[in-house]
């Protein structure tokens, strides 16, 4: 879809202006206007053969394409080849042009400006023939791109090893390459006014429910940005809840786990410069699967979920407790505690919520400058932090060892989330449960709690309810939540994605 | 949306304020204190002074209450203080005026003493007090001090370094292990008095720690040590029942599994322990309906575990000769036990209960009720011993010798 084409459709309800944007004929003078101060615009004028057809020249926008391409697949043929020097007109050699003359793969005709403009920015060499106030475009994209690497985030053992990259058309081809199969469709839009960024809509075709595509496209083609330069340019436009600090899509680096997604039901997206693949309907029981769950034995892979889910409650409710019990409700602590409690806090200066609340503030800081430095120095800075300054910390009775740990296990517990954004989530609701703790102590936690299911119980992703299948009728929805079943078992695709086709095997 | 239309909504402004409202009266609806507030509570736990055992005296019409504090904080003693007051709740007010700047915090209490005379005036007074409490747990262990005050055994089983609760912790473990005595907790005892009129009391004595061997530097001057039980009647204590009867009221409550020492035919003396034992109370109706007796069948299971002098334990003779005499031990306390359930007119053992359960029609159609019927119950007890042994050095023969003895076959 070219950008003119974008503009247009998104018009009269996105875009406030319908007109196209370089509405004047094709030719090189209006073509170098357009392209004024671009100093990486490259035009060349050629003649076909040994003759010179006025008017007739190659514009490319310099490292956007290969340069060896636009010379042996474009520039070559047109010097040498023997039709195009017979040719009589420039119409003529412009339409041996498109029908093979020169080698190059692809070849769009375009007439307008804003299509030559579009392809020429996306890397396409332009042969503009100024008489006929055409043009033709050829694919000779620069192969200057980053190769298949190793997954970064998603470490696995037993799976495969390769993992998205910056480029969109590698990206569909990794995820053909799983699934061989033609109903795997890959329907592309762009999305950006400036970016003119390509997003590409996949999906499995028979299984995938029409309703959740269609939304899907709509929502994408509903994006009125100038640039889509990260995800959160897709994923705060396209989700139903942006408020909410839950994730509500999916995002996978790895195209194993895209495919397998894509084959339970769900809908994919990949956009142009990003290394990963969205996913929707996202529910909030996925973001707590790892796809090596599948390549595990169903009963070793089940114990890691049951502990991923106590570690998300551990996360944000025992910082919370800890203050809650510890300013109101001291008879909850069992005696002992309760003795070690007093010991360790004897001298300390600061009261149980100002000690909480710099625990977590410096722990969160920690956290955010060992992310923000390189890896080695992050690294070696999360363990000063953490040992060194909490342990002097300690000594120096400024904090308690009891609020120490608790946060730090809090913390720990927190890493096991296999969803970034999940974390992030989980870490604002865990200061949220502190605040709430300190005002109410034990009420606050549990009217926080009561809060979040209810906003839970209220998100949805693109019609599928967020706690999903837990809030499904009876009891295996809610086991299948916490445990791996044998993939033998598991003969239905999930049941709230209202897929087309529901057996996946026999 | 931006900020500013998200609250111009009005569906979103309606959700919000229904939000804020619920936010706002919840906490009215806590149950907490002072008229919806939970600030009250509000205390740091460095502030707390930790109080584990609570002991209550009689002073004329007033009350003494000792208060010890739990294990020794780092470097700190333990607190013992001692305030006598009006009540309970004025004693403790008096006591927190002596804290040092601590709040005394009652909520970990796990050992309510009481002194003999406090006890004999009554108790049920102090278990409203608990039950009203907010602080005070219903699962807290009460005693009496046997022929004492409270205070005097919490003086003397703590040195300022330990504190009576640690006395009595390991008093109520081994308690508990070797089934000889039972600590109750106030929420058992006031069931009990609820439903027999009668319960039981763990009964306390400090027993001096002369002849002792220390190991730590710190020598507490009395060990606190369970001397059978205290029998309360209406809330009042009207007696005590003496440890050898104690490990049988321990058999009726939860099988209690204790050591016997007899003699055997020699003179000499032999350790029996208990393994497994159980008591079932059989009713016996007259033809009018009135209850004859009530036959006690009491069966124990028990393991030579000491002999003053070598026996051939694989002689089934021998054993069952052992059998005889425990059976016969064991007669002698359960019928004084019993007899005491008529001597104080009290069911502290909740045999109503239980004989109701074997026949609740005709024990509800008895001409005269359970109540006034004691005094004058026939209890006959029956008792089965089994004496078994675990090895012998000599040989690896298993041998289990029986005897019996009862009223019924006399």
């Amino acid at each position: 879809m070219s950008i003119n084409s974008i503009f247009k459709r998104q018009g009269g309800r996105v875009h406030p202006r319908e007109e196209v944007r370089y509405d004047m004929p094709v030719n090189e003078k209006n073509l170098k206007e357009v392209f004024t101060d671009c100093g990486d615009f490259e035009l060349r004028r050629v003649w076909l053969g040994d003759r010179q057809i006025s008017g007739i020249s190659v514009c490319w926008l310099d490292g956007m394409v290969t340069g060896t391409t636009v010379t042996e697949d474009v520039i070559r043929p047109m010097n040498e080849s023997a039709r195009l020097a017979r040719a009589a007109s420039a119409g003529e050699c412009m339409e041996l042009m498109q029908r093979g003359a020169v080698w190059s793969h692809s070849v769009k005709l375009r007439d307008t400006m804003d299509d030559v403009a579009g392809d020429i920015v996306q890397g396409c060499c332009a042969v503009v023939f100024d008489s006929v106030g055409r043009a033709l475009t050829f694919e000779v994209k620069s192969s200057n791109t980053r190769a298949i690497s190793e997954p970064t985030v998603e470490k696995t053992v037993k799976g495969s090893k390769d993992a998205f990259v910056e480029t969109l058309r590698t990206n569909t081809s990794l995820v053909r390459r799983k699934l061989h199969d033609p109903e795997l469709k890959v329907i592309q839009t762009t999305v950006g006014r400036k970016s003119a960024t390509q997003v590409a809509v996949l999906y499995v075709n028979g299984i995938a429910n029409e309703e959740i595509i269609q939304e899907l496209q709509k929502r994408l083609d509903g994006i009125d940005i100038d640039a889509l330069t990260c995800s959160g340019d897709l994923e705060q436009y396209v989700t139903d809840a942006p408020r909410s600090p839950f994730p509500q899509l999916m995002h996978t680096e790895r195209p194993d786990k895209f495919a397998a997604e894509l084959l339970a039901g769900r809908v994919g997206f990949i956009a142009d410069g990003l290394p990963f693949g969205f996913l929707t309907p996202a529910t909030m029981a996925v973001f707590l699967r790892v796809n090596e769950d599948r390549s595990q034995h169903f009963l070793a892979a089940s114990m890691p979920t049951v502990l991923r889910w106590l570690s998300l409650l551990i996360t944000i409710l025992l910082p919370a407790s800890l203050v809650a019990v510890s300013m109101y409700h001291q008879e909850m602590i069992p005696f002992r505690l309760m003795v070690s409690m007093i010991d360790a806090k004897q001298k300390v200066p600061f009261t149980a919520s100002i000690e909480m609340l710099s625990m977590l503030v410096a722990f969160e800081l920690i956290e955010e400058a060992g992310a923000r430095l390189p890896n080695p120095v992050g690294d070696t800075l999360s363990i000063i932090g953490a040992l060194i300054v909490g342990q002097a910390a300690v000594e120096a009775r400024v904090v308690s060892p009891v609020a120490v740990i608790v946060v730090a296990t809090a913390g720990i517990c927190g890493f096991t989330q296999p969803s970034q954004d999940m974390l992030a989530a989980l870490r604002i609701i865990r200061i949220v449960m502190v605040l709430m703790a300190i005002a109410l102590g034990m009420f606050g936690i549990m009217l926080t709690l009561v809060l979040m299911v209810w906003h839970l119980c209220t998100l949805e992703s693109f019609g599928v309810a967020y706690t999903e299948p837990m809030s499904e009728k009876g009891l295996w929805g809610s086991l299948s939540v916490f445990f791996q079943f044998p993939l033998w078992r598991e003969k239905y695709r999930p049941v709230p994605l209202r897929t087309y086709d529901r057996r996946r095997q026999k | 949306m931006t900020g500013q239309r998200f609250f111009q909504e009005p569906k979103m402004k309606k959700k919000l304020i229904a939000v804020l409202i619920i936010i706002c009266i919840l906490p009215s609806l806590a149950g907490c204190e002072h008229s919806g507030t939970i600030y009250s509570n509000y205390r740091e736990v460095e502030q707390l002074q930790l109080i584990r055992a609570v002991g209550v005296d009689a002073e004329g019409e007033d009350v003494r209450l000792t208060i010890s504090s739990g294990e020794s904080n780092e470097g700190g003693d333990s607190v013992l203080l001692s305030r006598p007051g009006h009540s309970l709740a004025t004693a403790a007010d008096s006591l927190q005026d002596y804290a040092a700047g601590q709040e005394l915090f009652y909520a970990h209490t796990q050992y309510f003493l009481f002194g003999q005379t406090a006890a004999e005036q009554g108790i049920d007074r102090f278990l409203d007090y608990i039950e009203r409490s907010t602080t005070l747990p219903m699962g807290i262990s009460l005693m009496v001090v046997r022929g004492d005050t409270a205070e005097s055994l919490m003086t003397l089983a703590g040195d300022g370094k330990y504190d009576v609760g640690q006395s009595l912790s390991s008093l109520k473990q081994v308690a508990l292990r070797r089934g000889d005595n039972h600590v109750f907790s106030c929420a058992d005892t006031a069931r009990s008095l609820s439903e027999n009129g009668a319960a039981l009391i763990c009964a306390l004595r400090p027993a001096p720690a002369e002849g002792t061997v220390f190991t730590s530097d710190s020598e507490a001057q009395a060990a606190a040590v369970a001397d059978g039980f205290g029998i309360l009647r209406d809330g009042k204590l009207v007696g005590f029942i003496e440890p050898d009867e104690a490990m049988c009221a321990v058999i009726v409550i939860d099988g209690g599994m204790s050591d016997i020492i007899l003699s055997d035919a020699d003179g000499g003396r032999i350790t029996l322990m208990l393994e497994g034992s159980g008591a079932e109370f059989t009713p016996v109706w007259n033809d009018d309906g009135s209850l004859s007796h009530v036959n006690a069948d009491v069966e124990v299971r028990s393991r030579l575990v000491e002999a003053s002098q070598y026996h051939d334990t694989t002689d089934r003779r021998l054993l069952s000769a052992f059998g005889d005499a425990l059976a016969r031990e064991l007669h002698r306390r359960f019928t004084n036990l019993l007899s005491m359930e008529n001597q104080f007119q009290a069911d502290f053992l909740g045999l109503g209960n239980l004989l109701r359960d074997r026949d609740a029609e005709r024990f509800d159609a008895m001409p005269v009720a359970w109540d006034e019927l004691l005094g004058d119950v026939d209890f006959r007890v029956n008792v089965k011993a089994t004496v078994g042994r675990t090895s012998d050095l000599k040989s690896s023969v298993s041998v289990d010798g029986e005897g019996e003895f009862g009223d019924s076959g006399q």
